[in-house]
């Protein structure tokens, strides 16, 4: 038997695997793009929502009650295990800065005397400035500042509930910080402006907070803020989550149509080739060892190339629109690289059996006898 | 060297009505001699050489090739023989495309080494073709790729080149300087060449006849 490994050039047609290779770069830099946006509304949401939210809980029904009832409810609170102060505050939903979502940044205002527990509680670093003094103060998370100086409140936050507010440029920066979580925080004196009971709790407690005020709540009248409040924040990453999953997977689902319908029209192309190939002694298992190989580096490099598309686009995109309006892009996550390889190789595993099955099945004699 | 003992083909097995492309066709085909199949279009002498050449399998019959029976040798095998020892010339020249001629020729061999390349480009300069060893099919003419398909068939050595009709496309000229290349083979390789074209015939060894899938007649 004759060498049949050495000649590297059998089977390996340049010329029709480059427009195949860019189709499908192109589209695994758009699913790399597309993921890179999922996790940053992740990461975000993790962050404004999820971190905050183990900090702070509001628990008060907007129903006034007297102060006595406000009182006995307010000592009666800060006595559940985990519990590290209650306060007086409005708590409210700014929109996020992330271009795509609301993803509700909480801010916060409370009375003066209160600051300093708000302000250990998510740990507030490298502060800078005042802490705020009235209502029209905020002290913002340093992230957020470029965003609040680039004037893109209509990103920050318009109205979208009666709970949301609209971070405009009318309130003064009191000071800056950085930290777990992110807020904006606000003073207010006047104690009527200040609708909830605001439980500062430890983080790692939130679960059992959270049965004590569940179970606590059913005695009590209205308990819509806490039961909206709960139910935004466990379903809000779960439907992102969800969210990105269809995407890829319809985006996926697009890419195999597509490059295989490609693969398809370029093997079928190669009818003559193959048959002329068979005639002249070549098996059917080199043949579909070839083209598979064919296959491989297709993949591989429209793998490789659409990973680094990928990145060089969101490099860009985060240099040219994030950066400057304070949105933070994430620019990598393992994901960029497993999510795009599955596809991948599901690619890959499909060609393969389609390619066996055609050689397989290839009438060479009669695609000889017709040719000729 | 090459026999085929009783063979014959039917169109569709299958159906009540028998219809033979072939029939009871017997042929001792003999080392170094050049043989034209004769006959005209629909006569079954493409059928006889794919039969010969292992491309098809008889109805029944054997096909014997030093002494081993080909008909009942797996796909593998069969693949084997005309790799090593087989040449095909078709009437299509199906050089691919997006490979130069020099790495046309290099596909029945599929080496790159050095002394295959030196054995193609000779093959290829012999058939006046050295000065375009880095074209493509498509820049050449019909009768320039027919003999980039002749020194393709001749790279392995081959015992037996079987020609389908290689003159067909050609025009008169290009016909005949194919001729003279296969004729020089006598001697050395078998040819077995088929041509409804009684002129090809001219230099053969033996011209086997076939007339409505029968051999009707041979003549020396």
């Amino acid at each position: 038997m004759k060498p049949l490994n050495n000649f590297r050039n059998i089977l390996f047609n340049k010329n029709r695997i480059l427009p195949i290779i860019i189709i499908l770069a192109l589209q695994i830099g758009v699913i790399v793009f597309m993921l890179s946006i999922g996790v940053s509304l992740i990461d975000e949401l993790d962050f404004n929502l999820i971190n905050t939210s183990k900090v702070f809980i509001p628990v008060l029904p907007e129903t006034k009650l007297s102060a006595d009832e406000r009182n006995k409810l307010k000592d009666e609170l800060q006595h559940i295990d985990g519990v590290n102060g209650v306060v007086d505050a409005s708590y409210n939903n700014a929109r996020s800065k992330m271009i795509f979502f609301g993803c509700g940044t909480s801010k916060i205002s409370v009375q003066n005397k209160d600051m300093i527990l708000i302000q250990n509680a998510v740990g507030m670093k490298n502060i800078s400035g005042e802490l705020p003094n009235n209502s029209n103060e905020i002290m913002i998370s340093t992230l957020n500042l470029n965003a609040f100086n680039s004037n893109i409140e209509y990103k920050i936050g318009r109205y979208s509930s009666e709970n949301s507010f609209d971070l405009k440029q009318d309130y003064i920066v009191s000071g800056t910080f950085e930290g777990d979580s992110n807020i904006y925080l606000s003073a207010e004196e006047n104690l009527e402006k200040l609708p909830y009971l605001m439980l500062i709790i430890n983080p790692d407690k939130y679960q059992e907070v959270d049965l004590v005020l569940t179970s606590k709540y059913k005695t009590l009248e209205n308990n819509r803020s806490y039961k909206n409040y709960k139910g935004f924040k466990q379903n809000a990453k779960t439907m992102m989550s969800l969210l990105g999953v269809i995407a890829i997977s319809v985006f996926s689902f697009g890419i195999w149509i597509s490059v295989m319908n490609l693969m398809k029209n370029n093997i079928m192309a190669r009818k003559n080739e193959f048959s002329f190939l068979r005639s002249i002694g070549y098996s059917k298992k080199y043949i579909s060892k070839r083209v598979f190989i064919e296959l491989f580096v297709i993949m591989l490099s429209g793998y490789i190339v659409g990973i680094l598309m990928g990145e060089i686009a969101l490099v860009i995109f985060n240099s040219r629109y994030c950066i400057p309006t304070g949105i933070l892009f994430t620019l990598w996550d393992n994901m960029f690289v497993s999510i795009p390889a599955l596809v991948i190789l599901f690619l890959l595993l499909n060609g393969y059996l389609s390619v066996n099955r055609y050689i397989g099945k290839l009438d060479w004699v009669s695609a000889m006898e017709e040719t000729a | 060297m090459l026999k085929l003992n009783n063979i014959s083909l039917l169109y569709d097995e299958d159906k009540e009505e028998k219809t033979y492309a072939l029939r009871n066709i017997n042929l001792n085909i003999e080392y170094g001699k050049f043989y034209g199949i004769l006959g005209p279009s629909g006569s079954g002498k493409s059928s006889l050489l794919y039969i010969a050449s292992t491309l098809k399998k008889p109805s029944t019959g054997t096909v014997t090739y030093d002494g081993k029976d080909l008909t009942q040798l797996e796909d593998e095998e069969i693949s084997e023989v005309r790799l090593n020892e087989f040449g095909f010339i078709f009437q299509k020249h199906f050089l691919i495309p997006y490979m130069n001629i020099l790495e046309n020729v290099l596909v029945p061999l599929n080496s790159n080494k050095i002394e295959d390349v030196e054995k193609a480009k000779e093959l290829l300069n012999s058939l006046g073709l050295g000065s375009k060893l880095k074209k493509k099919s498509y820049e050449l003419s019909g009768g320039q790729c027919q003999r980039v398909a002749i020194a393709r068939a001749l790279i392995n050595n081959p015992k037996v080149i079987f020609a389908d009709e290689a003159t067909a496309s050609l025009d008169h000229k290009n016909a005949g300087e194919v001729m003279e290349i296969l004729n020089r083979l006598k001697g050395d390789t078998t040819v077995l060449f088929v041509t409804h074209d009684k002129s090809m015939t001219k230099d053969s060894d033996e011209v086997i006849e076939i007339w409505d899938g029968a051999i009707r007649g041979s003549s020396i």
